[in-house]
């Protein structure tokens, strides 16, 4: 059975996932860096970035997904507040973990 | 005299759960059609669709996936081939954009804008190629009017449209000798999602330059895509039928 990979493997395969839609650098990326915020992702690059994550991962992961990393039920404003590079790559190692 | 329909068989909508694919399903939906609906959200608001549609006495099966990836298209046809049915139809009812200024997209954006809205018309046809020749289908793909004006903050979208009515009128040619016929609709602005949330001053500029006097409903494009879904358009080849209410003539 594969072992799924460490925290510290999704959030390297994430700052570069984001490094690829956003033109930056992947170790300019902070881990604490807002996507929407600070990195300036836009609702397609949400879309793009979904789309990439499914494929690095090999899990599905839905605009529902990215939402639940932050909370279910975050409003707008909170979500675009705290989905960080942090919480995104958290929840993803959390799916990856839990075989989904 | 009513347009013919044809025989029951499957009709596959790739954006068939909302929008005017949706609108399209509801028309072909009736007793002994299989509809194969492609969504990629809005699950709940998919399914109740689904429901709509199995009321009229269709069945239907829901895909959920990016149809920019091959596995998605993989499973469409699939779907075809379990249905055990003619392939009679395939509807592109797929687009996204960012809504600003084309000058400033970047590069993964245009990407994206192209491959979902009209590199996945070409995949599609070549998914379902042997079930769309073996039963003569018709293939009808949804350009709007980005595709020959500027329209503000349209982001890629207008160039992807363009590609997209290119891509039909070559594939017609290559295809008509298979029996695969492709056209396009290009349609005006309908009363939809995106149209809901133009300024009024923009709604109101189009309903003052359309002969008819009012903004398209999903129904009037719908119409016209059933139209070219059917025997009565079989002369109908790789062209683009313009469907604004007039607006494009003024």
């Amino acid at each position: 059975m594969e072992t799924p990979l460490s925290h510290d493997a999704v959030l390297a395969r994430l700052r570069s996932l984001l490094g690829d839609v956003l033109l930056l650098p992947p170790e300019e990326i902070p881990d604490g860096a807002g996507i929407m915020g600070e990195l300036g992702a836009e609702s397609i690059d949400l879309l793009d970035l979904r789309f990439r994550i499914e494929r690095e991962f090999s899990i599905r992961y839905t605009h529902e997904d990215l939402i639940a990393s932050v909370h279910p039920q975050a409003t707008p404003d909170r979500f675009r507040s705290e989905f960080t590079v942090l919480t995104l790559a958290r929840h993803i190692a959390g799916r990856i973990h839990a075989g989904a | 005299m009513p347009v013919r329909e044809p025989p029951a068989g499957t009709s596959v909508i790739l954006g068939g759960t909302r929008g005017i694919g949706g609108a399209v399903a509801l028309r072909l939906a009736s007793p002994g059609t299989h509809l194969v609906l492609l969504h990629l959200e809005r699950t709940a608001e998919a399914e109740a669709h689904a429901r709509r549609l199995t009321e009229r006495g269709a069945t239907v099966r829901l895909i959920r996936g990016n149809i920019a990836a091959p596995e998605t298209l993989g499973a469409v046809a699939a779907a075809v081939e379990e249905a055990g049915q003619p392939c009679r139809h395939l509807v592109h009812s797929v687009a996204v954009t960012t809504f600003k200024p084309l000058i400033e997209v970047r590069p993964n954006q245009w990407d994206l804008v192209f491959a979902v809205s009209t590199r996945s018309l070409l995949t599609a046809v070549q998914a379902l190629r042997r079930p769309l020749a073996a039963a003569h289908g018709r293939v009808v793909a949804i350009s709007s009017q980005g595709a020959t004006r500027h329209i503000p903050a349209y982001g890629p979208l207008g160039p992807a449209k363009a590609a997209l009515e290119g891509l039909v009128r070559q594939l017609a040619v290559e295809l008509a000798p298979e029996g695969i016929v492709l056209n396009a609709v290009r349609a005006g602005l309908v009363e939809s999602d995106a149209a809901s949330r133009l300024p009024d001053i923009a709604r109101g500029a189009v309903r003052a330059r359309t002969p008819l006097g009012r903004i398209g409903s999903l129904e009037d494009v719908a119409g016209a895509v059933c139209l070219l879904l059917s025997p009565d358009a079989g002369w109908i080849v790789g062209q683009v039928l313009e469907v604004d209410g007039g607006f494009s003539s003024t």
